[in-house]
């Protein structure tokens, strides 16, 4: 954690003096006196300072101590998860809504290990199809319709 | 967001059951938000439910799901209450005090809020204070109201509104959550809620009803003021209980009073958000502009006037708010026995439909596909900050609180020409100040010194397993 | 084609969220809808963007003449204020729905009673007068501005976000004056709470009509700055659809229901078919050019 720590307040300093000096162009931005730029600038010293209090507790080993770790193969898992979604997202908009979710779902019961094939399909679409049915019916929401002229 | 979303749907009935209807949802909105915190760590409704995940979350992680959410329902139940009764007989002497309330007021009000960062910080107080800053730093994103300029927007117009803060707390927990859920999903043992010990015990209860109406009337008076709602009511109690409690440091493990103080607050400020709505028609936060809107379209003004012209009106609105809350106690304690259930389904199913779902409810605010993305950004700086010691609830108080207190900051020195004595010379900011002040002295130090004591004890502890170790040898 | 149309609902966009006045005045209007259109027209709110989104997701639908949208406004600000590259143009306009004039109030117990004494006070005491309005660049804000401006006046303007913190503000003392728009001032006035020295128009509104309009009050304004609302569609909706959209809405306006709404609300209705919308639209944002240099915020998109 102690690297870990001055990374990171590096990082934040690093930060608010990028807020701080993008924040000053607002300055001449209008008339008033506590213009746009005031409050950016002030969160940006504040933050500062915390950083530099972080570091300096870093390097005189006031850490906290590590509780949990992140698993290797699990973060692999995860990454992979977004990148499902992030295709769910883009699939949505080609073959629509409820059948997106449907097959998105499936396959990350699928990837989770789930092994229970029925189990997997009933309930990949019963949950799409009451949250699409809703939408549609009831709250009158528009979702993706995709390539098909009935909103499905 | 349930308001708003079922308007149209009570636009085709008569006045008065639409409002009651709206008025059904906003109170179990406000209550059934925390049910979903509870259980999988996603707050079901936008500003409430945070501050309740804080121990209702790590309840249910220890398989005691059904009893955090008897909690939350009795509390809820006591606080909502507690907060219709006040507003049925006190509602234009309290709208006066609300009134009083000018931009130094709200300035040191937002402070006072920004101080309970303090006690939901977690095990660092300066990482806490670190997320908190973040957080107020992203707030200053968007149009900025007072001079007129795009900040930080990079000429993208899906920021000019800002980070909006569905999207930004569905990032906060809920993704933040499903992801850790899915890195983890094989280390993980299962969690079994313990069906038999589903309600409280009568005990338990009657240690927790000092910090449930203390909260009730906080959250009630927080409610009022225009312009604070539900979300800073519960907060603030959630705070003030930890800071008063003789056990601060196991806030956050998983307490009973966690979950009783800020169900409590935000229920009774549901009450206390009507106020200044109906006598002045000044909206007490975000659902209650909602309920303004539904008033107006079925053709009544809110306003002084209301009161004089449509007692028809108000009094079922009155009688309603009390009848929500019994409705909600008994649907809630009823149904805790089957939420309580949800947990137990295999995470490999539960885990993908909660993925969907927030994806969903990132949309569905405002049919936007840049709040979905925007919320997976925001979900996997979350999931970091957690592992290294970040506190995320700052971050959310943060997006709360910060507009206010920016806006009403360059308010008050706009309307003295830059003096800041104007903080203190009126009497309601200077006396929030200095609560502001003391509030962050004494539990940064009752706070210090329990996790101390807690160390001492540990150490004890170990010293004492040694020596019985050598004993025995 | 036209025969086939419309053939299924209607969406109705609007850029500003649930329980709004835009969004009431949309629901409103197309409350009747099915019986000019045979379908039924349906709101939805797309918010964000001080309305950006919304008008901007109306400019870019597909133009088949479903999708319709409430535009207001700020679109009349995007460009000139380097917000967004959205204007008037970008739209095949329907009609204009309403125009809303500024109210000038001051609080009931407020030493000022005319219109005359807040302009001269600080003629001797500059900047001393706080004036609250509810947004940096909105309405509101330049409606006054222009006004000082042309008298020569300083005020100390205190931006809100928003009229009901602007009007809670006045009633509470913490600003000397507040400019919102008149119908947002209807209730305290009823109420005796507020004074409202102005309206900001050429006429006197009619739910208000003892007070007098801004000449009256002695400071002509040929041109004032007005809140508006209108209907439009994505530019390229084949021209027989914008006909029965042109025809239906203004059906549904001149429907007795909405009308009684609007009065109810002190919203004044003013309708302008698509050329006179157009006209309108050009005009004002000649009128705000010069308002908003004169507060600084000019910083137009090419």
């Amino acid at each position: 954690m102690r690297r870990a720590d001055i990374i990171v307040g590096t990082g934040l300093i690093i930060l608010s003096a990028w807020f701080f000096w993008y924040a000053s162009a607002y300055r001449k931005a209008t008339i008033y006196y506590y213009g746009p730029n005031f409050f950016p600038q002030i969160l940006s010293i504040m933050m500062s300072l915390c950083a530099v209090s972080l570091i300096v507790k870093a390097i005189r080993g006031d850490v906290l101590p590590q509780e949990d770790r992140i698993d290797p193969k699990g973060f692999i898992r995860m990454m992979v998860a977004i990148g499902m979604c992030i295709g769910y997202l883009l699939i949505m908009q080609v073959i629509g809504f409820a059948m997106g979710t449907c097959v998105f779902l499936f396959a990350l019961m699928t990837f989770l290990g789930y092994r229970d094939l029925i189990k997997r399909i009933a309930s990949s679409v019963v949950s799409s199809l009451i949250v699409w049915a809703v939408f549609r019916y009831f709250l009158i929401i528009p979702l993706p319709t995709g390539i098909f002229s009935f909103s499905f | 967001m349930g308001c708003a979303l079922l308007i149209p749907f009570t636009f085709g009935l008569p006045p008065v059951q639409g409002l009651l209807m709206l008025l059904g949802i906003f109170c179990g909105g406000i209550y059934g938000g925390s049910i979903s915190g509870i259980l999988i760590r996603t707050p079901g409704t936008p500003s409430a439910a945070a501050a309740t995940l804080l121990d209702g979350y790590p309840l249910s992680q220890k398989g005691m799901a059904g009893k955090a959410i008897g909690m939350s329902t009795i509390a809820s139940f006591c606080g909502g209450t507690t907060g219709a009764i006040i507003m049925t007989f006190l509602s234009p002497q309290i709208a006066k005090i609300g009134l009083k309330f000018g931009p130094p007021e709200f300035c040191a009000l937002a402070v006072f809020g920004l101080g309970m960062i303090i006690t939901i910080s977690g095990r660092s107080i300066l990482k806490g204070i670190i997320s908190a800053i973040f957080g107020l730093m992203i707030t200053t994103i968007g149009f900025d109201p007072l001079s007129g300029v795009p900040r930080f927007t990079f000429g993208s117009q899906n920021l000019l509104g800002g980070v909006t803060f569905v999207p930004a707390l569905i990032g906060l927990f809920g993704y933040a959550q499903v992801f850790r859920n899915i890195e983890k999903i094989l280390v993980l043992p299962p969690v079994k809620s313990k069906v038999e010990n589903i309600l409280p015990k009568f005990r338990e209860i009657r240690s927790t009803l000092k910090t449930i109406f203390k909260s009730a009337l906080m959250g009630t008076f927080i409610g009022s003021i225009p312009g604070t709602g539900c979300d800073v009511a519960a907060f603030i109690t959630y705070g003030e209980a930890k800071r008063s409690s003789k056990h601060p440091e196991k806030f956050g493990t998983g307490i009973l009073e966690g979950v009783a103080a800020p169900e409590a607050g935000n229920n009774a400020a549901t009450g206390g958000a009507m106020i200044p709505m109906l006598t002045l028609g000044i909206p007490g936060d975000a659902v209650t502009a909602v309920l303004l809107g539904a008033l107006t379209i079925h053709g009544l003004q809110p306003g002084p006037l209301l009161f004089r012209d449509h007692l028809d009106i108000i009094y079922p609105i009155f009688a309603g708010m009390i009848m929500a809350q019994f409705i909600l106690l008994i649907v809630g304690l009823s149904g805790a026995r089957v939420f309580a259930r949800l947990i137990n389904v295999d995470r490999r199913i539960l885990t993908p439909i909660i993925f969907f779902l927030c994806v969903v409810g990132s949309y569905a605010m405002r049919f936007s596909f840049f709040d979905v993305g925007l919320s997976l950004i925001i979900g996997i700086i979350a999931y970091f900050m957690e592992y290294y010691g970040y506190p995320v609830s700052p971050i959310l108080l943060a997006l709360i609180l910060g507009p206010m207190a920016e806006q009403n900051l360059r308010r008050s020195l706009i309307i003295s020409h830059g003096d800041p004595l104007i903080f203190f010379t009126r009497p309601i900011s200077t006396a929030f100040i200095t609560l502001a002040v003391i509030v962050i002295i004494t539990s940064y130090y009752r706070i210090k010194r329990a996790a101390e004591r807690e160390a001492h004890r540990i150490s004890i502890d170990r010293e004492r397993d040694e020596k019985n170790e050598e004993t025995e040898i | 084609m036209s025969a086939g149309f419309p053939a299924k609902d209607i969406i109705l966009i609007c850029p500003w969220s649930a329980g709004g006045s835009t969004d009431t005045i949309s629901r409103t209007l197309v409350k009747n809808a099915k019986k000019y259109f045979g379908v039924n027209v349906n709101v939805v709110n797309k918010t964000g963007g001080m309305g950006a989104i919304g008008m901007g997701a109306v400019a870019t639908a597909r133009p088949d003449g479903y999708t319709v949208g409430m535009i207001t406004f700020q679109l009349s600000t995007y460009r000139l204020m380097g917000l967004a590259k959205l204007s008037y143009r970008d739209f095949s306009l329907i009609q204009l729905v309403n125009q809303s004039p500024a109210a000038i109030s001051v609080a009931a117990d407020s030493k000022w009673k005319t219109l005359k004494q807040v302009m001269d006070y600080p003629k001797k005491n500059p900047g001393i007068v706080t004036v609250g309005h509810s947004g940096a660049g909105g309405a509101w804000h330049l409606a006054i501005a222009s006004i000082a401006t042309q008298n020569n006046v300083q005020f100390n303007y205190v931006p809100f976000d928003g009229a009901a913190p602007t009007r809670t503000a006045l009633i509470g003392g913490h600003i000397d004056v507040a400019t919102t728009g008149i119908d947002e001032m209807l209730q305290l006035y009823k109420a005796g709470k507020v004074w409202i020295l102005a309206v900001n128009n050429l006429v006197r509104h009619p739910l208000f009509p003892e007070v007098p309009t801004i000449e009256e009050a002695g400071f002509p304004n040929p041109h004032p700055i007005l809140d508006w609302r209108g209907l439009a569609a994505p530019k390229g909706v084949p021209k027989d659809r914008m006909e029965v959209l042109i025809k239906g809405f203004k059906k549904c306006f001149d429907d007795p229901e909405f009308r009684k709404l609007a009065k109810e609300l002190g919203l004044p209705l003013v309708y302008k078919d698509p050329k006179g919308f157009e006209e309108f639209l050009k005009g004002m944002e000649e009128t705000l050019e010069p308002a908003l240099k004169s507060v600084g915020l000019l910083k137009p998109m090419e």
